[in-house]
């Protein structure tokens, strides 16, 4: 379980609730089908992982997060219209921050220098919705050659010949997306879920839902489709929304990117950003 | 005991919901003409159709029928349909892992009600990433009654349907070459499967339409690229449904992002002097790198009586329920094409042969005459 939904408890006059949280920075050496790639993540512990971890909230609450920089390079912790200035960890440092928010709704943080935002170092913000099943999507796309780079400062951006092999949900490539089950959306017929979906990636992403339409219910850049009822969403880069599902016929039905080199894993295919929705009687 | 049946017989009349049935093939041997010479293509045609085509063929329902697709592949690798956007069941949805591949000679059945109108699409399953950019897709339209863009919404005078799509050459021509995946890089954009000037010269793939009329547009993308589609003002573009589904409200724009997989109904309601032609730009997925551009042609209906005077070519009598003549001495190819943009006639006219409209239902038409002009005459 990778969400922290931590006990509530009553510390502040203009907040009810509030949640204590430590993160780290972690860099995160991975090696798949031969080839070595970078990346950095925000993690519950001082253990390297890929994927980012969820921070989970009510609307309200207040966040007191301590974040802590094992990495060899100064990060921040941003959070776009949030918390953008007076938010930097130095290399080995630690740092507090506290905030809420007054909305139901996804928000993306992320390390805001080149080599935390294209190295995956952004995590998923979900604020309410505490009634529904929730589940998480934190896409992105490598590089995995280009990634070495950034890590080491020799490339500080993304070049036009850019060429990402491996397409990650939550720090995995299909089939190992099957295995997160807050990746997989698995409800019982007629029951309502939460998607909570970030793009950390430098491209942007479309997922397409086989068998379902979801409503739009936040959006952090695409704000005018709240409310939009789909089958096939784009997410910009950085773009932060939240879809309800209603499991309305039993089966299993895949999500994937529609951007088809997107679902493959170093060219084969099926792979990459590809998930389930698995609905039971 | 008989009034009992007679009941039973009327009532289940009652309640049949009516059908559309569609007996398809699926094909690995067809090629498509490009700007620069010819190249592979898979894809679907009809049953007694000679020839597969890019897209494959528009598949047009009534709001509420029972669809039936019934699929036989006579290529040499599996295939299957996904109905892209119709939320079908498991078995109907057309991914091999979770419903079931067609092999080699085999025939199978998808099936589905068609309960939401909208526009929709059609695909191959099969190893998705190739079997697309070589072509195997199609678009599905899901119609409300009387030209009602949804049942309850606004009403169209005439609609007009758009797939925008792209191919890498390389890959088509090459298809057992085309791994790695994830490096197809199109380089051939299309609309409706035509590219550049076999798009733009091309009347039967224009928008055809009066100042002040609602005029509909279904757009969707199979492409590999982002497409933007760019409205000049003087349409007064509104989109009304995206996916299938009415947006909570009109969403009035002057450009258009379509994302692979997405659909859009686009309603004109263009003022005169409107341009005659609509850009549709092509950007890489990867880097957003615009690609190309593909336009669109537009044709006032209102100004085309203009041109044909202009010319000083006379159709005559005009209207006419019989026959049609032209006063030029022309011989040559002509074609022509109904209100709904599709040619109903294409042949060659010889010097004073008449043309023979007695099959043709009421309405208006476009006559193209090559390298004479375009003209609109009234079949009453």
């Amino acid at each position: 379980m990778k969400t922290l939904f931590i006990a509530v408890c009553c510390l502040h006059v203009t907040s009810l609730f509030s949640l204590d949280l430590q993160l780290f920075i972690n860099p995160v050496n991975l090696t798949i089908e031969d080839l070595d790639y970078t990346l950095c993540s925000f993690n519950a512990s001082e253990t390297p992982d890929p994927e980012n971890e969820v921070i989970r909230l009510s609307v309200d609450e207040m966040l007191n997060l301590t974040v802590t920089n094992l990495d060899d390079l100064p990060h921040n912790f941003t959070i776009d219209g949030i918390l953008e200035n007076d938010n930097s960890i130095a290399a080995g440092g630690s740092e507090t921050f506290s905030l809420s928010f007054n909305s139901e709704g996804t928000w993306r943080y992320y390390s805001d220098f080149s080599y935390g935002t294209l190295l995956g170092a952004s995590g998923i913000i979900l604020v309410g919705y505490e009634s529904f099943p929730c589940f998480y999507w934190n896409l992105l796309d490598i590089d995995g050659e280009l990634s070495n780079e950034i890590a080491v400062q020799s490339v500080t951006e993304i070049p036009i010949t850019y060429a990402p092999e491996l397409f990650f949900i939550n720090g995995a490539r299909y089939p190992l997306t099957l295995e997160n089950p807050e990746t997989v959306v698995s409800i019982s017929l007629g029951e309502t879920a939460i998607i909570s979906v970030i793009n950390s990636g430098y491209m942007d992403h479309v997922l397409h839902f086989h068998g379902f339409h979801i409503e739009i219910v936040s959006a952090q850049i695409q704000s005018n489709r709240v409310g939009w009822i789909k089958d096939s969403i784009p997410l910009k880069s950085g773009e932060a929304m939240t879809f309800r599902l209603v499991g309305n016929q039993v089966g299993i039905y895949p999500v994937h990117d529609h951007n088809l080199i997107a679902v493959t894993n170093v060219g084969t295919y099926p792979g990459g950003m590809l998930t389930q929705i698995q609905v039971q009687e | 005991m008989k009034y009992l049946s007679l009941i039973v017989i009327c009532f289940s009349t009652l309640f049949v919901e009516a059908q559309s049935n569609f007996q398809m093939f699926a094909s690995m041997d067809g090629s498509i003409h490009l700007t620069q010479g010819n190249t592979n293509i898979w894809g679907y045609g009809f049953i007694g159709d000679d020839d597969i085509s890019l897209p494959s063929p528009l598949l047009r329902i009534p709001k509420g029928d029972e669809v039936n697709i019934e699929m036989t592949n006579i290529s040499g690798e599996a295939h299957t349909i996904h109905l892209h956007g119709l939320d079908v069941d498991q078995l109907n949805d057309g991914v091999p892992q979770t419903s079931f591949y067609v092999f080699p000679d085999e025939t199978a059945n998808y099936t589905f009600n068609a309960n939401n109108e909208g526009t929709y699409l059609y695909h191959c399953h099969v190893t998705t990433t190739l079997h697309l950019t070589m072509g195997m897709y199609g678009m599905i339209v899901v119609e409300a009654p009387d030209n009602q863009v949804y049942e309850g919404g606004p009403v169209y005078d005439s609609s007009f349907e758009y797939l925008m799509s792209d191919l890498e050459v390389a890959t088509n021509s090459f298809p057992l070459f085309a791994f790695p995946f994830h490096e197809i890089k199109p380089d051939y954009f299309m609309v409706n499967g035509d590219s550049g000037y076999l798009l733009s010269g091309l009347i039967s793939n224009a928008v055809q339409m009066n100042p002040g009329e609602q005029v509909l547009l279904r757009l969707g993308s199979m492409a590999y690229s982002k497409i933007e589609m760019l409205f000049p003002e003087s349409f007064h573009a509104v989109v009304l449904m995206s996916d299938g589904r009415v947006l909570p409200e009109e969403v009035p724009i002057s450009s258009l992002e379509i994302y692979p997989g997405e659909r859009f109904c686009v309603m004109l309601n263009p003022e005169p002097g409107f341009p005659d032609e609509l850009e549709v730009a092509y950007y890489n997925m990867i880097n957003n790198e615009y690609l190309s551009s593909n336009y669109i042609p537009v044709i006032d209906l209102s100004t085309s009586m203009n041109d044909l005077l202009d010319g000083q070519a006379v159709l005559y009598p005009n209207p006419s329920s019989d026959h049609l003549y032209l006063s030029e001495d022309f011989e040559g190819k002509i074609q022509i094409i109904n209100y709904q943009g599709r040619v109903v006639l294409e042949s060659e006219l010889r010097l004073g042969m008449g043309i023979d409209l007695t099959n043709f239902e009421a309405g208006s038409y476009i006559l193209k005459a090559h390298g004479l002009g375009t003209f609109k005459f009234i079949k009453p």
